[in-house]
């Protein structure tokens, strides 16, 4: 995309703008903004058309100099020149760092060069030479060329015949809709025109709220929710950003542009993606700017593509309706009681909702942060991304799916800026009602919510149960593809991925299943996570399993946190046992399965369980099904895996017992909820379990009421780390529950 | 570490400090060997496609891994020798209809759903790092088509420069209509042929790439048309840019061709021209690119051979 740059002398100095539509700018600096006594002094149009990502570099690296009041049309070309030029040779710079695939490189720079010499004086402000405060320089050039801004302004007023024909197309459109759909009051066309535009910004404004969209997205958005705004998309926005209710940015720009660069941290820094913090590596020739090197994130375009010449807006959550600030309200007494009530939680759930509730109504302390905090986030997420060197980065790019966990080698939830607070509930401990109280609390107060996981089926499921819950107020259900993607609401369910499309909007961002995949170990969704929360507002983790360096963070007291040691049954957790086992592989080659497991699976059998078994490998799947069914032939045995398109079927099979033994791997390891279940788990000891995957399976065990003493069985050769912590955690929640008195009396023979 | 020890009843304390005494050692650990890990791990990269760490490489195709490389469902030997396809093909024999304006049509790949993807990937998502993969094939396509038009011109061709004759006179590509050109920031067709042509300079001689058309309209997806509708859709949207015949006539003209006093086209009294396109459905589109670049020949005064390359042919 391109757009039109100019430079407006306001009373406090200089400023470098970029415009959608320079009609509506003119319009305003020179008619609205008089009202409010900030009229425009000078303007000047810098070019008609840069490409944007260009236009927004120029724009923030600009600074006002006293100098500038003294420089004529000429001297401002020079001026943009050399800007140009800076970038320019910065953007050559990274481009040899980075990939070398472009096509025909040099094709656009010549005329960027000569595009930089077209600067004209729009507008002076009246009688500017003589009475106010600027110095000679820019009066006697303004007096210079004042004649010909005064046939612009008039060429203005009348035909509005200036600018890129483009814009004015727009506008010429705009006023179509004047005639027609809107049909404003009479006055001047210049003053209806007025109104229209101001109209459809308040619209625009208000669809944006607290969202982050790429130009295409808005579009979309647009298209669906406020057709009439549609076609003069550009003028709204324009106007909208003049108000200060949308900023306007490039999806992908310079890595801080006025870096303090550590010494070794070499020349060449990749830009990177607004939208979701991963670097652009790749830079392609494009048709939209006309620059022979636009670069462009690879992470996140099944979003939609961010690139250097894209515009991304970013909506403020409008000054309308600002909630209650969640902390302080009912003198300072903690929110529990009635608010606990009504979900008929049990004494374990209670409390900890008790506690995340008490940790929603404290003042935090951590929001006392002044302006510092965009550059600090940015900073950290440099310093967080950076951290394993160009190998990494250079990984990262490329994976972009399944096995993106090398880009994040160092830790992503370690944000010490937005409060956090941590529900660890052991598998089976009944999450989802511990998050009513909270969602409530924070819906009374006015405020926003989003419940996020990362899995898209997590989201279809809960969905329904969150409508149960909060009848009154209608939930936002998003995904890819999802029919309400554009719809506005207080409450919001959604996939992680979808956080993109929100700016800083949410009071309590809600992230369920914390450690799993795809959010674990993505930067780029934890930027997500953190762009699309209030400054002041607070995240609220829930996991049965949390990441490794959050239980750092409790150990040393630094995340308040509340756990949830018990099942809401009561029952203490299985404890996984030991069963000694040659590798999976072997027994595959030998043909046969030792008699130890044999042993404990025809006891399972026996008192009619439901059997899972995980094993490490896709390719043994098979392998392990036909063993079994061979020695039990009379049992229906089924596999399945990630690979699997009747994975659903089986999975209802299994549930359903028509299928009683399931061979599988990791991927059933959460979510699965089947009533009766043992669970063996064969080559424990393989490092594609970690003890977390192995408390996940072995939470698959003893889930109902009825059967809460279900199996777990740890097959393999040897006895690993993984193991023995999966055990000791499993133990240890046990402990704890039967210390606070939440396990049934006679029941912890676990123990 | 005793596992015993921290294994004892009273759980809570005892725990905190031994995930702590863990957490400190797990610290020291990983600052000690993660570096020496970096330093020591080749630089494996993911597959584009799968997103797996490559294991082993394909020659030629280092972005892919040997399980989607070999998933590439090539076209050896098409079947129908009209149109490249694969499988038998019933439009080609059909008599009637539209008349058909090129000669031949040739496809690096089936257009299975896995290449669907590829390409969705490619133009619509607009993950460019595909183009060079997908330019690289059909340069694979390009080799096969020259020799095998080489062998059946034999006789007719002089023999003489078989070695460096590229066979083709110019190469084209099917235009995108400007709009489109805008939002998607680039054309897969010009993207195709210059890697078309990429791999013809390695075969030996010289091939220009020309734009000669321009999209005047943009049509509705192909694939909610019956045959009929799509191949009458296709009238009137292309045109031949202004500076087409003087763009051609140059890139023909004997003053290139270096080291022969004639060129080729003009010692044979035809212009040879190869279209590409990115996906074969039922050849309307390349039809009717065609028919313009046929007018723009014999403006020239010459009647004009076009030969058809596409990336895949459904």
């Amino acid at each position: 995309m391109q757009v039109c740059s100019y430079v407006v002398r306001r009373a406090e100095g200089w400023q470098f703008r970029v415009s959608l539509d320079f009609v509506v700018d003119f319009m305003w600096w020179t008619e609205e903004a008089e009202q409010q006594d900030d009229r425009a002094e000078v303007i000047l149009l810098l070019t008609d058309e840069l490409p944007l990502g260009l236009a927004i570099g120029l724009r923030d690296q600009f600074a006002h100099v006293p100098e500038m009041d003294g420089w004529s049309a000429k001297e401002w070309g020079n001026y943009l020149k050399r800007q140009l030029e800076e970038q320019l040779t910065r953007q050559q710079l990274q481009h040899a760092g980075g990939n070398r695939d472009g096509y025909g490189r040099r094709r656009n720079d010549i005329q960027l060069r000569s595009s930089a010499l077209s600067v004209r004086l729009v507008w002076c402000k009246a009688g500017i030479g003589g009475e106010e405060g600027t110095s000679a320089g820019v009066g006697s050039s303004a007096r210079a060329s004042s004649r010909e801004g005064q046939g612009l302004t008039a060429g203005l007023g009348a035909g509005l015949g200036l600018g890129s024909s483009a814009s004015v197309g727009e506008n010429a459109r705009l006023k179509a809709i004047t005639n027609t759909s809107l049909n404003a009051g009479s006055g001047s066309l210049g003053g209806r025109d007025k109104e229209t535009i101001r109209l459809a910004a308040s619209r625009l404004g208000d669809a944006l709220a607290g969202r982050a969209l790429l130009a295409a997205e808005l579009q979309q958005l647009l298209a669906e929710r406020l057709p009439e705004v549609a076609p003069a998309w550009r003028s709204a926005a324009q106007y909208a950003h003049l108000q200060g209710r949308v900023q306007l940015t490039a999806g992908v720009a310079p890595a801080t542009a006025r870096a303090n660069r550590a010494p070794l941290r070499g020349r060449a820094r990749h830009p990177r993606c607004r939208r979701c913090g991963s670097e652009a590596l790749r830079r392609t020739p494009c048709g939209s700017c006309g620059q022979s090197s636009c670069a462009y994130c690879e992470a996140c375009l099944a979003l939609g593509r961010s690139r250097s010449c894209t515009l991304l807006l970013r909506g403020s959550v409008g000054a309308g309706a600002v909630p209650r600030p969640l902390a302080g309200g009912t003198a300072g007494a903690p929110p529990t009681g009635s608010l606990l009530d009504r979900w008929g939680l049990s004494p374990a759930q209670r409390a900890a909702a008790g506690e995340a509730l008490r940790f929603l109504a404290q003042p935090q302390e951590a929001m006392a942060r002044g302006g510092g905090r965009a550059a600090g986030l940015w900073q950290r997420v440099l310093a967080r991304c950076g951290a394993g060197a160009a190998a990494a980065a250079a990984t990262a790019a490329n994976a972009t799916n399944a096995t993106n966990a090398t880009n994040a080698t160092a830790a992503t939830h370690t944000l010490p800026g937005i409060p956090r607070f941590l529900l660890w509930a052991v598998t089976g401990a009944g999450k989802t009602e511990m998050i009513f109280p909270l969602i409530q609390y924070v819906l009374h107060r006015g405020g926003k919510v989003l419940v996020a996981t990362p899995r898209r089926d997590v989201v279809l499921e809960l969905a329904p149960r969150i409508a149960t819950a909060f009848p009154d107020e209608p939930a936002a259900v998003l995904y890819g593809g999802s029919p309400q993607r554009w719809e506005n609401a207080r409450l919001y369910l959604a996939t992680t991925h979808q956080l993109m499309r929100f700016y800083q909007v949410f009071d309590l961002v809600i992230i369920d299943e914390l450690d799993a995949f795809p959010y674990h170990n993505d930067p780029m969704l934890a930027y997500a996570a953190e762009a699309s929360c209030k400054r002041d507002g607070c995240f609220v983790y829930l996991s049965a399993t949390p990441p490794l360096n959050l239980q750092r963070e409790i150990s040393r007291g630094k995340l308040p946190h509340a756990k949830v040691p018990s099942r809401f049954h009561g029952h203490p957790l299985p404890v996984p046992r030991r069963v000694a086992m040659y590798p999976v592989k072997e027994a595959v080659q030998r043909q046969r399965l030792p008699g130890s497991l044999l042993h404990s699976l025809s006891e399972s059998i026996q008192r009619g369980a439901q059997i899972f078994i995980f094993v490490s490998r896709i390719r043994h799947i098979d392998p392990i099904v036909g063993l079994l069914q061979r020695k039990y032939p009379a049992i229906p045995v089924g596999g399945t895996s990630s690979q699997d398109g009747e994975r659903t079927d089986k999975v209802l099979q299994f549930r359903s017992g028509e299928i009683r033994i399931l061979v599988t791997t990791t991927i059933l390891e959460r979510g699965v909820t089947v009533p009766k279940s043992d669970v063996y788990i064969l080559d424990a000891d393989s490092s594609l379990f970690d003890e977390a995957s192995l408390v996940q399976m072995a939470g698959r065990a003893g889930r109902s009421k009825d059967d809460p003493a279900g199996v777990v069985i740890f097959a393999s050769p040897e006895w690993t780390r993984s193991q023995r912590g999966a055990v000791k955690q499993i133990k240890s929640m046990n402990a704890i529950a039967y210390k606070n008195g939440f396990l049934k009396r006679q029941l912890f023979r676990g123990l | 570490m005793g596992m015993g020890a921290e294994m004892s009843r009273d759980g809570n304390e005892n725990k905190n400090s031994y995930w702590q005494m863990e957490g400190q050692l797990d610290r020291i650990w990983s600052n000690l060997l993660t570096p020496i890990h970096r330093l020591l791990a080749p630089a494996g990269s993911a597959c584009l496609v799968c997103g797996k760490t490559i294991k082993e490489r394909v020659p030629g195709y280092p972005e892919l891994c040997l399980l989607c490389f070999s998933a590439i469902p090539w076209i050896t030997r098409p079947r129908c020798r009209v149109c490249g396809r694969l499988v038998g093909c019933p439009d080609c024999s059909r008599s009637g209809g539209v008349e058909r304006c090129f000669i031949m049509n040739r496809s690096s790949v089936a257009y299975s759903a896995s290449m669907r993807n590829w390409l969705a990937q490619y133009k619509y998502r607009g993950h460019e790092a595909y183009g060079a993969i997908l330019a690289r094939m059909i340069g694979r396509a390009i080799g096969r088509m020259m020799q095998e038009l080489h062998e059946l011109h034999e006789l007719n061709e002089l023999n003489e420069h078989k070695a460096v004759h590229p066979f083709f006179d110019a190469v084209t590509y099917v235009p995108l209509s400007e709009e489109r050109w805008r939002e998607r920031g680039f054309n897969q067709a010009e993207v195709l042929a210059k890697g078309a042509v990429l791999a013809g300079k390695r075969l030996g001689g010289r091939l220009p790439v020309v734009g000669l058309l321009r999209r005047s309209r943009h049509t509705d997806k192909q694939s909610f048309k019956s045959r009929h509708e799509r191949l009458h859709n296709m009238q009137g949207v292309f045109q031949a840019l202004p500076e087409a015949v003087e763009q051609l006539a140059q890139a023909i003209s004997p003053a290139q061709t270096y080291f022969r006093r004639h060129s080729p086209s003009h010692r044979r009294n035809t212009i040879r021209l190869l279209l590409v396109d990115d996906v074969y459905t039922t050849g309307s589109t390349l039809n009717a690119c065609a028919a313009v670049l046929q007018h723009i020949c014999r403006q020239l005064g010459m009647p004009g051979e076009i030969y058809s390359l596409t990336w895949a042919r459904s």
